[in-house]
């Protein structure tokens, strides 16, 4: 059973012009919000806090 | 998302069937299920999606209100008998996995009447048991939540355009069908995740946003302030070091003049410069028991202030205790947890048992409930009583103390300005002394003397002024390294705050392109496949989809002919436009429609026998068709797509009905 989101948002993101930082924090959200989708009480704050820390140390734009 | 297999026990009519349905492959995507009117296709349609969604979605009003049970089986149970309905779903992924969702719902036969058997680990409305298994190597494993994983693979919101009621297709342009379509294709598309990731990063970047304006470092100035600081503190120090040379020296001048005047060839003068030695030195003793018993005497007063305020209610305090000792509630004659434990334990002070003899029983009892709540803290309260008494003394001897304090300090005051007087005398006569060289030892060593005094000032001043910067710039520093973090955490915030705000940016724009990009490719396929299937080629010219997801067919005139269409034309209008939207979402999972040439004509249901399965190449596609729809020509055109055909055989007996599917002869 695939937990990954539609393929066609994912070719959409991997196919845009931004920072592979973002596509790759997107795509990651996306996966994360389509394996939640149903929970009554999901764990959305830790989790996004970790994945936009992790993803933002690897931003080229921090440095801009 | 494939289905691999239908399997059905005890569904309705259907008491054992298995449906083995064709994989989608380059050529053959169709699978066709065959029966006549009341055969049992819509039961086997709900059947599907009772397995799935734990509803019947299109159950016929003859069903209503009668078990899911087959009929027959259950006129045969026998009371305290079991029989259950499954209905098991065997699906394939892309990885050609399997999965298998199963659903059963138990029954048994109570007094000639069937009743559900409760599960008490369901809970779905009518009782029913989901389970699902997941192929590992090549065991089928038990896996949790299946409700969660059939979510993931056809939400419930949007089976409708994943198992079509062909009768009810046009129901899909209805009122307000622009929104349901719009939240269709969201659905479909999973743009609603966009919408959930876009809150809750919304969410995340407003908590960002809140921490990085509190994060406002005053590094510069506290770096300043550490300058001047330490500035200071070197002058300070530079100044001491000076100070206690200066004193240094002038202690030694001092001490040479006062040789000089003790050792002054006049006789007179030595007898006076020894005198003043010592009263100097008187002096310097009484000065300082001045300043020892000014504070002790202070110390006292501070110690005794709290006691002198609260004198009033300790007072008080000690009248109402001595009041409930005048009326002897303290101490008690018996302590009330005395009592309670000797009811208890069921015992006499006497050593009786208490049951044996109600009259004592009774005795304490009424001693018991005169016991007042006091008694339990009346040991409390009498220690507190003496220690309040203790405080009282001590607060009587006030005065007392003070005159002391202030006898002993009149005392040395006054020795101080004996001392003192007696200092100024013979500092004059010192003066009075007819020598120059004597004179001038005298001015000189007074002169030594002040110096010092005043140095020795200035000394302890600036001893202070040191320790109190010191201080004052250890507390900048440890206050500083605080901001320095602060500096480091604003500069990471900062970054977080722009990946949050651009990663906000390329979401929305992804998604709006996204949503742009479907209903464009909706509608231009929509009208591909309308014009394809339709027969009127040239009444109608154009299918739209505005942006709130009006779907309008323009007639050769530029008018919207959408109202003018007919049953069967609206029909391959929805089958265009669901076919469309399965294509261009990108969602994975197999189309069952039921009855979806119904309404056509000889020729559209030719053309969608021809046009559809290419269409919709690499969906798999249930068709649940009548007789009438499946005619000759149909299925000759379908053939090259169809990898399975069944027929619903019905068999109508005295000993109850039942429908069998079987393969297409």
């Amino acid at each position: 059973m695939p937990e990954n989101p539609n393929s066609k948002i994912i070719k959409k993101v991997n196919n845009s012009d931004y920072d592979k930082a973002i596509k790759d924090f997107l795509k990651e959200a996306l996966r994360f919000e389509n394996t939640i989708n149903h929970e009554s009480k999901p764990p959305y704050t830790a989790k996004y806090d970790t994945l936009i820390q992790r993803h933002a140390s690897k931003w080229k734009g921090a440095l801009k | 998302m494939i289905i691999d297999k239908i399997i059905i026990n005890n569904f309705r009519q259907y008491k054992d069937a298995e449906i083995k349905l064709s994989p989608p492959d380059e050529e053959k995507n169709f699978n066709i299920i065959q029966g006549t009117n009341g055969a049992g296709k819509t039961n086997l349609f709900n059947a599907i999606t009772w397995c799935i969604y734990g509803k019947e979605i299109h159950r016929p009003i003859k069903s209503s209100g009668l078990p899911l049970l087959n009929n027959s089986l259950s006129e045969n149970m026998q009371d305290g008998e079991k029989e259950a309905v499954k209905v098991e779903i065997h699906m394939k992924n892309e990885l050609d996995e399997r999965v298998l969702f199963r659903r059963s719902l138990q029954f048994k036969k109570e007094d000639g009447k069937l009743r559900k058997v409760n599960n008490s680990l369901v809970d779905s409305p009518d009782g029913s048991l989901l389970e699902m298994f997941r192929q590992q190597g090549n065991d089928m494993q038990r896996s949790s939540n299946p409700e969660i994983s059939i979510n993931r693979m056809i939400p419930e919101s949007i089976k409708e355009y994943f198992f079509f009621d062909g009768e009810k297709l046009n129901n899909y342009f209805g009122n307000n069908s622009g929104e349901k379509i719009h939240n269709a294709v969201f659905k479909i598309s999973q743009l609603n995740l966009f919408e959930e990731m876009i809150t809750h990063l919304e969410n995340r970047q407003k908590f960002f946003r809140r921490k990085l304006n509190k994060a406002s470092p005053e590094t510069k100035s506290l770096g300043e302030k550490i300058e001047t600081l330490e500035k200071s503190l070197e002058n300070y120090k530079e100044d001491y070091k000076n100070i206690k040379w200066e004193k240094n020296a002038a202690e030694e001048k001092e001490e040479e003049y006062r040789q000089k005047l003790e050792n002054a060839n006049i006789k007179m003068v030595q007898e006076y410069q020894k005198q003043r030695n010592k009263v100097e030195s008187d002096l310097e003793r009484f000065e300082n028991e001045i300043i020892e018993k000014t504070y002790e005497r202070d110390e006292f007063i501070r110690k005794m202030t709290p006691i002198i305020f609260t004198y009033d209610a300790i007072k008080e305090t000690r009248l109402k205790i001595e009041e409930k000792g005048e009326t002897g509630q303290i101490p008690p004659d018996y302590k009330k947890e005395f009592l309670e434990r000797l009811i208890e334990e069921d015992l006499c002070i006497c050593g009786t048992k208490l049951s044996k003899n109600q009259e004592c029983k009774n005795h304490l009892e009424s001693l018991l409930q005169s016991c007042s709540d006091i008694t339990n803290i009346s040991s409390e309260l009498i220690l507190e009583n003496k220690e309040l008494g203790i405080i009282i003394n001590k607060l009587k001897k006030f005065p007392g103390k003070i005159a002391d304090y202030e006898k002993k300090i009149d005392e040395s005051e006054k020795l101080r300005r004996n001392s003192s007087i007696e200092l100024k005398n013979l500092n004059e006569k010192i003066a009075d002394v007819d020598s120059k060289e004597i004179d001038e030892w005298d001015k000189e060593y007074n002169r030594c003397k002040k110096l010092v005094k005043d140095l020795t000032r200035r000394e302890i001043e600036h001893s202070v002024n040191i320790k109190e910067t010191e201080n004052l710039i250890k507390r900048t520093n440890k206050k500083l390294e605080g901001e320095l973090k602060k500096k480091a955490q604003k500069q990471s915030l900062t970054v977080i705050r722009n990946f949050c705000e651009e990663s906000l940016k390329a979401a929305k724009t992804i998604r709006d392109e996204i949503m742009t990009e479907i209903r464009n490719e909706v509608e231009k396929k929509t009208e591909e496949q309308f014009f394809n299937l339709i027969w009127k080629k040239k009444t109608y010219t154009a299918v739209n989809i505005d942006e709130d997801y009006n779907v309008s067919v323009l007639d050769q005139f530029g008018g919207h002919a959408r109202g003018t269409l007919s049953a069967g034309e609206t029909q391959v209008l929805a089958l265009s436009f669901m076919a469309a939207l399965n294509t261009v979402s990108g969602f994975d999972a197999p189309i069952i429609i039921d009855t979806p040439l119904g309404k056509l004509g000889k020729e559209p249901k030719l053309n969608i026998a021809r046009n559809l399965p290419g269409y919709l190449k690499g969906k798999q596609v249930t068709m649940l068709v009548t007789e009438e729809e499946y005619t000759k020509e149909v299925r000759e055109a379908l053939a090259p797509r169809i990898g399975a055909e069944y027929k619903i055989m019905f068999n109508d007996s005295e000993k109850g009905s039942e429908s069998v599917v079987v393969p297409y002869e």
